[in-house]
Protein backbone atom coordinates (compact mmCIF):
# COMPACT_ATOMS: atom_id res chain seq x y z
CA UNK A 1 0.00 0.00 0.00
CA UNK A 2 1.67 3.10 -0.93
CA UNK A 3 1.80 5.40 1.90
CA UNK A 4 1.53 8.97 1.75
CA UNK A 5 3.40 11.53 3.11
CA UNK A 6 2.94 11.60 6.63
CA UNK A 7 4.93 14.83 7.07
CA UNK A 8 3.51 17.42 8.93
CA UNK A 9 2.77 20.61 6.97
CA UNK A 10 4.49 23.20 8.71
CA UNK A 11 2.92 26.92 8.70
CA UNK A 12 -1.00 24.28 8.90
CA UNK A 13 -0.29 21.70 11.22
CA UNK A 14 -2.27 19.85 9.10
CA UNK A 15 -1.29 15.90 9.13
CA UNK A 16 -2.04 13.70 5.55
CA UNK A 17 -2.70 10.40 6.34
CA UNK A 18 -4.03 7.17 4.67
CA UNK A 19 -6.45 5.03 6.55
CA UNK A 20 -4.85 1.44 6.89
CA UNK A 21 -7.12 -0.97 5.48
CA UNK A 22 -6.42 -4.63 6.51
CA UNK A 23 -7.11 -6.60 3.27
CA UNK A 24 -10.25 -9.18 4.48
CA UNK A 25 -10.78 -11.09 1.34
CA UNK A 26 -9.58 -11.03 -1.99
CA UNK A 27 -11.12 -9.58 -4.83
CA UNK A 28 -12.85 -6.74 -2.46
CA UNK A 29 -12.55 -3.37 -3.77
CA UNK A 30 -10.83 -0.92 -0.64
CA UNK A 31 -10.83 2.55 -1.03
CA UNK A 32 -8.39 4.04 1.75
CA UNK A 33 -9.79 7.44 3.77
CA UNK A 34 -7.12 9.90 2.80
CA UNK A 35 -6.64 13.50 4.21
CA UNK A 36 -5.47 16.30 2.08
CA UNK A 37 -3.47 18.96 3.61
CA UNK A 38 -1.29 20.52 0.36
CA UNK A 39 -3.20 21.66 -2.99
CA UNK A 40 -2.04 23.02 -5.97
CA UNK A 41 -1.76 26.99 -6.79
CA UNK A 42 -4.95 27.58 -8.35
CA UNK A 43 -3.90 28.05 -12.25
CA UNK A 44 -2.10 24.95 -11.95
CA UNK A 45 -4.78 22.95 -10.44
CA UNK A 46 -7.13 24.02 -13.55
CA UNK A 47 -3.93 23.28 -15.84
CA UNK A 48 -3.54 19.67 -13.99
CA UNK A 49 -7.07 18.75 -13.91
CA UNK A 50 -7.39 18.19 -9.86
CA UNK A 51 -6.30 20.22 -6.97
CA UNK A 52 -5.38 17.30 -5.28
CA UNK A 53 -1.43 17.11 -5.50
CA UNK A 54 -1.79 12.85 -4.35
CA UNK A 55 -4.68 12.47 -7.73
CA UNK A 56 -2.43 13.78 -10.17
CA UNK A 57 -1.20 10.97 -11.95
CA UNK A 58 -0.34 11.86 -15.78
CA UNK A 59 0.49 9.14 -18.32
CA UNK A 60 4.14 10.94 -19.72
CA UNK B 1 -7.62 42.61 -14.02
CA UNK B 2 -9.03 42.74 -18.08
CA UNK B 3 -11.74 40.68 -18.92
CA UNK B 4 -9.85 37.49 -19.86
CA UNK B 5 -7.92 37.55 -16.30
CA UNK B 6 -11.24 37.90 -14.47
CA UNK B 7 -12.52 35.36 -16.20
CA UNK B 8 -9.79 32.78 -16.07
CA UNK B 9 -9.56 33.36 -12.72
CA UNK B 10 -13.70 32.89 -12.14
CA UNK B 11 -13.12 29.82 -13.83
CA UNK B 12 -9.83 28.62 -11.77
CA UNK B 13 -11.84 29.08 -8.57
CA UNK B 14 -15.07 27.51 -9.55
CA UNK B 15 -13.35 24.34 -10.84
CA UNK B 16 -11.59 24.84 -7.29
CA UNK B 17 -15.02 24.75 -5.32
CA UNK B 18 -16.22 21.81 -7.25
CA UNK B 19 -13.25 19.50 -6.26
CA UNK B 20 -13.31 20.47 -2.55
CA UNK B 21 -17.19 19.73 -2.44
CA UNK B 22 -16.38 16.33 -3.80
CA UNK B 23 -13.62 15.81 -0.85
CA UNK B 24 -15.99 17.31 1.57
CA UNK B 25 -18.62 14.97 0.78
CA UNK B 26 -16.74 12.25 1.92
CA UNK B 27 -14.49 14.34 4.32
CA UNK B 28 -17.28 16.63 6.19
CA UNK B 29 -15.52 17.11 9.13
CA UNK B 30 -12.05 18.42 7.80
CA UNK B 31 -12.25 21.59 8.46
CA UNK B 32 -9.20 22.89 6.88
CA UNK B 33 -11.02 22.14 3.53
CA UNK B 34 -14.50 23.72 4.55
CA UNK B 35 -12.58 27.22 5.21
CA UNK B 36 -10.36 26.79 2.12
CA UNK B 37 -13.60 25.55 0.25
CA UNK B 38 -15.41 28.92 1.80
CA UNK B 39 -12.69 31.30 0.91
CA UNK B 40 -12.53 30.17 -2.70
CA UNK B 41 -16.06 30.92 -3.09
CA UNK B 42 -16.00 33.87 -1.50
CA UNK B 43 -13.72 35.29 -3.76
CA UNK B 44 -15.48 34.03 -6.84
CA UNK B 45 -18.45 35.08 -5.86
CA UNK B 46 -16.64 38.91 -5.44
CA UNK B 47 -15.18 38.09 -9.05
CA UNK B 48 -18.80 36.95 -10.52
CA UNK B 49 -20.18 40.23 -9.59
CA UNK B 50 -17.35 42.33 -10.66
CA UNK B 51 -17.30 40.44 -13.99
CA UNK B 52 -21.18 40.75 -14.34
CA UNK B 53 -20.68 44.54 -13.71
CA UNK B 54 -17.58 45.27 -16.14
CA UNK B 55 -18.57 43.07 -19.19
CA UNK B 56 -21.82 41.17 -19.17
CA UNK B 57 -23.95 38.57 -17.74
CA UNK B 58 -22.37 34.85 -17.30
CA UNK B 59 -26.02 33.39 -16.78
CA UNK B 60 -29.37 33.58 -18.63
CA UNK B 61 -31.44 33.54 -15.73
CA UNK B 62 -29.77 34.88 -12.36
CA UNK B 63 -27.52 37.54 -13.61
CA UNK B 64 -28.36 41.21 -13.07
CA UNK B 65 -29.49 42.84 -16.53
CA UNK B 66 -27.75 46.37 -17.30
CA UNK B 67 -29.02 48.80 -18.94
CA UNK B 68 -32.29 48.46 -20.85
CA UNK B 69 -32.23 46.08 -23.29
CA UNK B 70 -31.33 42.48 -22.39
CA UNK B 71 -27.40 41.95 -22.06
CA UNK B 72 -27.49 38.29 -22.62
CA UNK B 73 -28.51 38.31 -26.07
CA UNK B 74 -26.14 41.36 -27.07
CA UNK B 75 -23.13 40.05 -25.32
CA UNK B 76 -21.21 36.72 -26.94
CA UNK B 77 -22.80 33.45 -26.92
CA UNK B 78 -20.82 31.22 -23.44
CA UNK B 79 -19.68 29.17 -26.49
CA UNK B 80 -18.27 31.50 -28.95
CA UNK B 81 -14.36 32.10 -28.44
CA UNK B 82 -14.98 36.01 -27.03
CA UNK B 83 -16.65 34.98 -24.28
CA UNK B 84 -13.94 32.45 -23.63
CA UNK B 85 -9.74 32.67 -22.77
CA UNK B 86 -6.78 30.66 -23.57
CA UNK B 87 -4.52 28.44 -21.72
CA UNK B 88 -1.57 29.96 -22.62
CA UNK B 89 2.32 29.74 -21.89
CA UNK B 90 2.82 31.36 -18.34
CA UNK B 91 -0.34 29.66 -17.07
CA UNK B 92 1.47 26.25 -17.58
CA UNK B 93 4.44 26.89 -15.67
Amino acid sequence: MRIMNTEMNIDTGCIPFEEYIKVEELAFAYVPSQKICSYFEPMESLVNGTVFPSLYKPYK
Amino acid sequence: MDKNQLLKRLTVLDFIAVDLQLYLDTHPDDTEAIDKYNSVIKEADMLRMKYEELIGPLYSFRSANMGDTFKWVETPWPWQPSANFNINEEDNK
